[in-house]
């Protein structure tokens, strides 16, 4: 699989950058040159890929992906470099002394960062960046067709690759419609730059026509935001931004120019130096050896350790591996943890919380000592927090300090990067020569005879597709090698435990935020993002219609995106609660049209209207024929699976509840 | 939980850089057009208000009428502020600064070996001059508050009480709401809800899509009072006042973002003081919030995460100097005032203004230096109170003399 080739690659860049990073950058496409290969053992010194000649614009999606998928943004050095930018390597499309307009600036900002890919929906405030973009050679705009789908597709992006996704919208509802989409990467801290248009400077404040201020809306849910009131700062916001978004724990920035800035008339400073003392000194130093010899004393000293590990390991998916190499404790993953321990495993647990396995949760319940590595202690996966992991030392390794015994007190604590730390445990623990004198074994036993009462399973009723079915022929025929996104809803939680995820940025889901929609525009961002890996949308008939307007997108853009439908006619997640706990009242839970008998909305229709190929399977017998042609058919394809809406997604603990209170039986056919 | 008293009397001065943060909000462009507008702003106290209110500024809109804004820049005012200076010394500077220090009436607040900890209040302009001839010495900390101000009182005029008249004017002591107030509301609306409710909480509290607390053990929002909820001790539960000191760029924004942290948790300011720090560029911020020690070292974490932050300091637990200043007009005519002049005197406060039916008073001190005033010269008549919020800087000294209260002297 063309994935395998490039996603190991990709899971070792940045995100975590501990000292300042240099902004280089380039114009051009690099030519893949392997010198960064999988192999991690050695030191974070890692460089770029070496840049290559100023390749011509590539006019076909394949190409231009190609070139991109392979080389990384960003350089990481752990060694300050102060060195200026090497402007040789960057050819500018206007020479540096001649005055150009602000979104020219801003544009060849963004191009120095690295960006080749952007989302941008034009609009009255933003159309001098768009008209900039028609001039750059290198950054291309994908048009989607609501910025809603713009931002969930940068998230796409830069969830499957590691690179900073950026998006673009004009002002007022333009950028309101980002919303949603900055929410969701505080949530899931995803690196993200959203730039939005604003209306001219004096009008600000006085109602204008599509006036929104969007800074103050969207100042608690980005990780900063910025407002440009003068072009000759562009460079160096677009700079801090970048950082921002990518360095210490990762999430969204937003850059607000209004208009006349896009049109003010300047001859950039590249050389503007980055503001941002507060911020770079409270970046995580490197871990103390002390704090990581307490650790590595706490795992020879315990007895039933298990390791709880989030979306912080998703950048060192190799230094995970090989700890539990060394160590051979079980792996339980959050919903964003996914892939960075393959699932197929003997040592993983799968996912743990609410709707997690019944051996991760029996794991956590029983442990003595829980070694929690980039995670939250998010609600879904505690349930109540003092039952949670009661019995366990509490070992909590995070990138952000504010996480550190935010729901849950640990017993040590340890801001920093979940890399470095782990570099540094590993090595601790080759030379006490932990791999021949910890001994788990009884453990895992006890652990192994609860994956074999409890396995994962659901039943089969005649002909009927049992959705989770449709996802594990789904595994089967490609391998575990698909790039997943999914919608939110009951098929989320289904494609989380039914698909054998095995690498790192595998997954893509909103899991913080809950946003339904998702799917579609951020499978889109994938497709570019990795343009050699097989991306399929696993959505929702609720979710999937949230975004429906992006397969137009897809059609124009000529995205080899996969949808495979999971069609209940129902919001089933919603309908699940209601069975459980609102005695099956169905409160505007049902989406077909209530005056017809068959499915409605025909989604093939919509897919028909984009032109896009479809079919619909309803027979359990007919599935894996039509999965295969889903995935033998070159180019987008709309497969609509239609499945019971009785089904219940278990095991589930109720929220607020703790292991004990595990409901493991029925759906919706028993009326409870 | 709208109450009639006033609780909170902010004044936010706007112009190009003088006070508050918020003042930067007038963008450059427009430089040549800036004007000083002092505007007053009455606000109830409530969690979020001051967040409110900053978002408006930095927003940069002036559409600020619905928050009851009046304008008193044109009229004539007293402009009060009030700042904590940390200064290098040594034996040979010390007199030139003592020496300084009379000249600007300021007080020393606390000394140590090598540094003196001064205070200075005083109208912008004073306080220029006292940051030019000071500045040599090496500042070390800096701490100030906002420019507070009043409208001075024109003779002969009948006293408007702002916007109440005499006979109306509410009787602070009587309609207090203290805390005990504001917990039955709390516990009786807890009662009710469980009591109509009581079969559904129970059994949706087993499985909602979040976990449902109890409503009894969740006690509504404690909305402080801004004047006398200050919490000195912690009481059982561990909840007191703590003092955050912070340091934050001085760009616009930043103070909403910052209040924005506290009051998106929950948390009510008792009181925020804004202005320059010892560095250009800097601002700091001087906040009391009431929490435990847990929950305020949790806030302190996410302030820590703002990027325009640039230090976080929850200065509670050391020894610490604090002042806040105010400024307060008070009715009375030429037959009461020598009594309310004999109060002052008490209290070393010091009348700004006089009229032939108003005086006005200026005071420096802790919290319960104000409390006292205030509440000694209620019976008069307070038309108009305006107060910084607390401004604090660590005792270099090392000597609190809070916990000296408490030890009988040696005989």
């Amino acid at each position: 699989m063309a994935s395998t080739a490039s996603s190991p690659n990709l899971s070792i860049r940045k995100t975590f950058i501990t000292t300042q990073q240099t902004p280089t950058f380039k114009t051009a496409f690099p030519i893949f040159t392997i010198n960064q290969t999988p192999n991690t053992h050695r030191s974070l010194c890692i460089t770029t890929a070496s840049l290559s000649d100023p390749k011509p614009k590539p006019t076909t999606t394949a190409a231009a992906s190609a070139a991109t998928a392979t080389f990384t943004t960003a350089p990481i050095t752990t060694t300050k470099t102060t060195t200026p930018t090497p402007h040789e390597t960057f050819i500018p499309t206007i020479a540096p002394q001649l005055p150009r307009k602000g979104s020219d600036v801003l544009i060849e900002a963004l191009e120095r960062e690295g960006v080749t890919h952007v989302f941008g929906y034009p609009g009255g405030a933003s159309m001098e960046i768009h008209q900039a973009l028609t001039r750059s050679n290198v950054i291309r705009n994908i048009l989607p067709r609501h910025e809603q789908g713009g931002i969930f597709a940068a998230e796409g992006y830069a969830k499957a690759s590691g690179r900073v996704g950026v998006c673009i919208a004009t002002s007022g509802p333009g950028a309101t419609n980002f919303v949603s989409g900055l929410a969701d990467a505080l949530l899931d801290s995803v690196p993200l730059v959203a730039i939005t248009g604003q209306v001219p400077r004096r009008m600000i404040g006085t109602d204008a026509f599509q006036e929104t201020p969007i800074i103050e809306v969207t100042r608690s849910i980005t990780k900063h935001n910025f407002m440009v009131l003068d072009a000759e700062d562009i460079p160096r916001i677009v700079k801090e931004a970048f950082y921002l978004a990518s360095s210490g724990r990762p999430g969204p920035v937003l850059i607000d120019i209004p208009k006349d800035v896009q049109q003010q008339l300047i001859i950039p400073n590249w050389d503007m130096p980055m503001r941002l003392p507060g911020y770079t000194s409270r970046l995580p130093k490197s871990p103390e050896i002390g704090k990581l010899e307490q650790i590595a004393r706490l795992i020879f000293q315990s007895k039933k350790p298990v390791l709880y590990v989030g979306g912080g390991s998703l950048n060192c998916s190799e230094e995970l591996r090989r700890f539990v190499e060394l160590t051979k404790i079980p792996v339980a993953s959050t919903l964003m943890g996914l892939g960075s321990f393959p699932l197929g495993d003997e040592l993983s647990l799968h996912m743990l919380g609410m709707h997690g396995t019944m051996y991760a949760n029996y794991a956590i319940d029983q442990s003595d000592l829980l070694l929690a590595f980039g995670v939250r202690f998010d609600d879904r996966v505690t349930g109540k927090v003092e039952a949670f992991a009661s019995r366990a030392s509490i070992v909590h390794i995070d990138i952000d300090s504010a996480e550190l015994g935010k729901n849950k007190q640990p017993h040590v604590s340890l801001c920093s990067d979940l890399k470095i730390a782990l570099k540094g445990l590993n090595r601790l623990l080759e030379k006490k020569g932990a791999k021949s004198m910890l001994d788990f074994s009884a453990w895992r036993k006890e652990i192994n005879e609860q994956k074999a009462k409890y396995p994962l399973s659901y039943k089969n009723f005649g002909e009927a597709i049992p959705p989770q079915y449709a996802i594990q022929v789904l595994d089967e025929l490609t391998n575990g090698n698909a790039v997943i996104s999914t919608g939110v809803g009951q098929h989320q939680m289904w494609s989380a435990q039914f698909y054998k995820y095995k690498r790192p940025r595998q997954w893509l889901t909103s899991g913080g935020l809950g946003a339904m929609g998702f799917g579609l525009p951020a499978a889109m961002g994938a497709a570019l993002a990795r343009p050699n890996a097989l991306v399929i949308d696993v959505d929702g008939d609720g979710s999937f219609i949230m975004n429906v307007q992006e397969l137009a997108t897809i059609r124009t853009e000529n995205l080899p995106v996969k949808i495979m439908l999971l069609n209940n006619q129902h919001l089933g997640m919603v309908v699940q609660w209601e069975d459980r706990f609102y005695h099956s009242n169905r409160a505007h839970t049902y989406l077909g049209n209530p005056s017809k008998e068959e499915i409605f909305p025909n989604m093939l229709k919509f897919a028909e209207a984009c032109d896009i190929p479809a079919a619909r399977v309803t027979k359990k017998s007919k599935l894996k024929e039509a999965i295969k042609k889903m995935l033998e058919t070159p180019g987008p394809y709309l497969l609509d699976v239609i499945v019971p809406h009785q089904e219940h997604v278990l095991p589930m603990i109720p929220s607020g509840l703790s292991f004990k209170d595990v409901i493991t039986e029925g759906d919706g056919r028993a009326q409870n | 939980m709208t109450n009639a008293v006033l609780k909170v009397s902010a004044s936010i001065s706007e112009g190009n850089g003088n006070a508050a943060p918020v003042t930067h909000s007038v963008p450059a462009f427009t430089s040549s057009k800036v004007q000083w507008h002092t505007i007053s702003v009455f606000v109830g106290d409530e969690s979020g208000i001051i967040n409110r209110i900053a978002g408006v500024f930095a927003r940069r809109g002036y559409n600020i009428e619905s928050l009851a804004v009046e304008d008193i820049s044109k009229e004539p005012q007293v402009e009060r502020e009030l700042m904590l200076i940390k200064l290098n010394v040594d034996p040979s500077t010390r007199p030139e600064i003592m020496w300084l220090v009379d000249i600007f009436r300021g007080k020393v607040v606390d000394t140590s070996e090598h540094t003196l900890t001064i205070e200075v209040t005083g109208d912008p302009g004073k306080m220029a001059a006292v940051l030019r001839n000071l500045s040599k010495f090496r500042i070390k900390e800096l701490s100030r508050t906002g420019k507070i101000a009043l409208r001075r009182e024109r003779m002969g005029e009948t006293a408007p009480f702002w916007r109440f008249y005499a006979a109306s004017y509410p009787d602070l002591e009587s309609t207090q709401p203290g805390d005990v107030f504001s917990s039955n509301r709390a516990n009786n609306f807890a009662g009710n809800s469980n009591g109509s409710t009581n079969g559904s909480t129970i059994s949706s509290s087993k499985g909602d899509v979040y976990p449902v607390e109890p409503y009894d053990d969740y006690s509504v929002n404690q909305v402080l009072d801004a004047h006398w909820g200050v919490l000195y001790d912690d009481d059982s539960s561990g909840l007191r006042s703590h003092t955050l000191s912070m340091l934050v760029n001085d760009s616009p924004g930043v103070l909403n973002m910052v209040t924005g942290v506290i009051s998106r948790r929950g948390y009510n300011i008792q009181s925020l003081a804004v202005g320059p720090a010892e560095r250009e560029g800097l601002s700091r911020i001087t906040t009391v919030i009431p929490g435990t020690d847990e929950s305020i070292g949790k806030l302190v974490l996410h302030l820590h995460k703002l990027i325009d932050m640039h230090e976080v300091r929850d200065i509670t637990h050391m020894p610490f100097a604090e002042r806040e200043l105010m400024l307060i007009k008070i009715a009375v005519n030429t037959a009461a005032r020598r009594d309310v002049l004999d109060i002052a005197s008490i209290f070393r406060a010091k009348a700004v203004d006089v009229s032939d039916h108003t005086i006005t008073l200026e005071l420096t001190g802790d919290l319960n230096k104000m409390a006292a005033l205030q509440r000694l010269l209620e019976p008069f008549g307070i038309c108009e109170v305006a107060r910084t919020g607390r401004v604090a800087l660590v005792r270099e000294s090392g000597v609190d003399s809070a916990y000296l209260r408490g030890y009988p002297l040696p005989l």
